[in-house]
């Protein structure tokens, strides 16, 4: 068994875990850094589909329990920076602010001039763009705009819809279109290559293919306070780099734990360790940002795989129907599971896979507290219930409708849904023209029939002022437990309105600052 | 499934089901037992891989045109690269997967055996009455042009129009089925070079790393 002691043990190297850790390395504290996943870097990367599942949690096919969606989820050094697409959409500040209103919410100014908690300079404005600068969020020049994302951008005009440029947090991509398998070259910005290297180079202890099997939690005069955490470091993978301890129990005393796991394990990480839950709210409510492909074949070849993978979106209906276009393309080993049919059927279409466009349907989707991660003692499994509401399926009829128009507005030939449901007349979602499109309103998303697919967990551990209705407050410290911070988009009270990334790493420079100017009120 | 060693018997658990079940020395395909009974059989026993290994080669056969002669690669191919990918006989999690192609085997027991999932057994009985009607007249449409016992058995086409049902049907586990066949067979094939060049997909762009690790 390995015994560590130290100021602040942060669990989970993603968006949230990776700045806290660096931010806190800044202040001289003793900070370890746990990471469930392995260490892998540019040298691994191999730009191969199956080689790239080691970084996703379940190896990329983690579902809700009724197999109706894939739940991506990056469980790396990194986590989810190092397998996305470098989108980095500011956080909405009317968002922020709706939930300063509604959950009674102190601090997360975006007032520049403010200083939250006394803390001097601390904002969520400033702390935008300390990340926006660390990880060089910009946006793309027209040169890297590929065929594919021109596609949207054209159905897009001619159908009268705005359409928006991505900011991406990138360094010089060279275009090789494998963002979701692990940059090659470091050119995007993963906290991998720019919070975590950070956070080592100040002293912050770093160990992954650590599992976290419970917190430690112990009563102080009376307090349920945290200790630490017993953890399982597991032999290290070929491919990864080296460990910083060998592999068996880990025992780790800490004076603050900051639990950064994401919206499946964070939740999930509180039940197993017996965190108090009087009014059942760990896990409730989870949001998933459900997202529909939409997928054209066009009259030329098309570059679609290669060149930046997303450089255009529409937020065109975010404030009337809550949904986003956004432009994406995959790679052909999972992308053949996408398309519909089998057989020569199918193999005549994948034939036409360099003359496809594809975009997807990115749904904010509404908090019902029956959608839930739960974890499953008897089988150590982690639980993720989640059913589309009525409502929330017949905006993504009309987001999938006018985007079959969009495709078709842009030149396509023929649109495909990716989905094996017949549609009134049509045996299967293939339009031959747009006159088509009003056959998805038959559109039921039944599971294993329509491939919707999840990225942006969020709000299963929410914060607020009222311990009836959520987990922990506006500093992400548990109701219930002192000593303990949440930290990640499962904090986020309902969806942050965007793709999450720069929301949560904004929020992770900002707590990791305030505690450095409060750390008086942990170490008592 | 690797073979679990029980200590007290001296036996690997497949070994004690195969010495004390008369099912299994009846064999699943056994079209003298009564549907239930082997669909019970199929729900307990560890199918070694040389039982169900037929079952994937047809499936390949099923979802992959490889009597198209521009598919490039065989059935052969196809099946080492799965099961190099997907390792059936050593991740517990494959189990069920394992029991499923035996079932799916035997064409006659689909309309016998359903499992419900918790839902749908709380949906209630009309619901589940309609889906099971539903199924019924869809092996029926399927089995009145004289279905054989065993999937392996039937053409090509017929082999189609039975996994499609599986498709068709109104419950989770058959569409899961379906859907986890297809996938198998399919991240196989499109994983493999030789198919891209046929699809036109270049692949990585590294030097060096064309082969990949997978």
């Amino acid at each position: 068994m390995t015994r560590v002691t130290c100021d602040v043990l942060v669990i989970g190297s993603g968006a949230a875990g990776g700045v806290l850790a660096a931010t806190l390395g800044e202040t001289g504290k003793r900070v370890v850094l746990l990471e469930k996943g392995g260490h892998y870097t540019k040298d691994f990367f191999s730009q191969r589909e199956w080689d790239a599942t080691v970084l996703y949690a379940g190896r990329g096919a983690r579902y809700t329990v009724d197999g109706d969606i894939v739940v991506r989820g990056g469980e790396c050094v990194g986590g989810g920076t190092t397998v996305n697409y470098a989108l980095a959409m500011d956080p909405v500040e009317a968002v922020w602010a709706g939930w300063r209103r509604s959950r009674g919410l102190t601090g997360f100014s975006f007032d520049p001039s403010e200083s939250d908690y006394g803390v001097a300079g601390l904002n969520m404005a400033a702390c935008l763009s300390e990340v926006r600068a660390r990880i060089n969020v910009h946006t793309p020049g027209d040169e890297e705009v590929n065929d594919n994302n021109r596609v949207l951008e054209r159905g897009l005009r001619a159908r009268g819809l705005s359409s928006k440029r991505f900011s991406l947090n990138m360094r010089g991509c060279i275009g090789c279109g494998f963002c979701a398998e692990g940059c090659a070259y470091d050119r995007k910005q993963s906290t991998m290559v720019t919070y975590v290297p950070d956070a080592v180079a100040r002293g912050v202890q770093l160990v992954h293919h650590c599992e976290v099997e419970a917190l430690t939690f112990e009563r102080r005069s009376g307090a349920l306070v945290v200790s630490g955490a017993h953890a399982r470091v597991r032999p290290t993978r070929k491919g990864s780099q080296p460990n910083s301890v060998e592999p068996g129990v880990l025992d780790i005393r800490a004076t603050l734990v900051l639990v950064c796991c994401g919206s499946v394990e964070s939740p999930t990480l509180l039940q197993r360790s017996g965190h108090p839950d009087p009014h059942d709210q760990i896990g409730r409510g989870l949001i998933l940002h459900p997202a529909l492909p939409i997928l054209g074949v066009m009259p030329g070849p098309t570059t679609n795989y290669r060149g930046v993978s997303g450089t255009v979106y529409s937020d065109h209906f975010y404030e009337s129907h809550g949904f986003y276009y956004e432009c994406l393309f995959g790679h052909p080993a999972f992308g053949s599971v996408v398309l519909p049919g089998s057989g020569p059927d199918h193999f005549e279409l994948i034939r036409k896979y360099n003359h496809m466009a594809g975009f997807g349907v990115m749904l904010i989707d509404n908090p019902a507290a029956t959608n839930r991660v739960v974890w499953h003692r008897p089988t150590g499994e982690r639980r993720i219930t989640y059913h589309l509401a009525d409502g929330d399926k017949a905006r993504l009829r009309i987001a999938a409708k006018t985007g079959v128009e969009i495709m078709f507005a842009a030149g396509a030939e023929e649109v495909l849904l990716a989905s094996q449901e017949p549609l009134g007349s049509l045996p299967s979602p293939r339009f031959r023209s747009a006159s088509d499109a009003s056959a998805v309103e038959h559109l039921r998303f039944e599971p294993y029939h329509t491939a919707i697919s999840s990225a942006h967990c969020q709000a299963t551990v929410k914060m607020g002022a009222d311990e009836a209705t959520s987990v922990v407050n506006a500093r992400g410290e548990s109701h219930h437990v002192r000593n303990l911070m949440v930290c990640d988009s499962s904090v986020f009270p309902a969806s942050c309105g965007v793709n999450p990334m720069l929301s949560v790493m904004t929020m992770a420079r900002y707590q990791g600052r305030r505690i450095a100017g409060e750390w008086a009120r942990y170490d008592a | 499934m690797s073979p679990r060693r029980d200590a007290a018997l001296g036996l690997t658990r497949r070994k004690f089901l195969a010495c004390c079940s008369a099912l299994a020395a009846a064999g699943a395909g056994c079209a003298s037992l009564a549907p239930d009974m082997r669909s019970a059989y199929a729900l307990i026993v560890d199918p070694p891989l040389a039982d169900y290994e037929r079952i994937i080669r047809a499936l390949i056969g099923t979802v992959l045109p490889l009597e198209v002669p521009a598919f490039p690669v065989t059935g052969q191919q196809v099946e080492a690269r799965l099961l190099r990918l997907f390792r059936l006989e050593r991740d517990p999690r494959f189990l069920l997967l394992q029991r499923s192609f035996v079932l799916f085997d035997q064409t006659d027991l689909f309309p016998h055996f359903a499992p419900l999932t918790k839902e749908e057994k709380d949906e209630g009985r009309r619901t589940r009455d309609e889906g099971e009607a539903h199924d019924r007249d869809l092996y029926a449409r399927f089995a009145g042009h004289g279905a054989p016992a065993r999937f392996t058995a039937l053409p090509l086409d017929r082999q189609r129009e039975y996994f499609d049902l599986w498709r068709q049907s109104r419950f989770l586990l058959r569409r899961e089925f379906h859907a986890t066949a297809r996938s198998l067979a399919m991240v196989s094939a499109y994983s493999m070079p030789e198919v891209w060049a046929v699809i036109g997909y270049a692949g990585p762009l590294l030097p060096g790393h064309g082969g990949g690790r997978s």
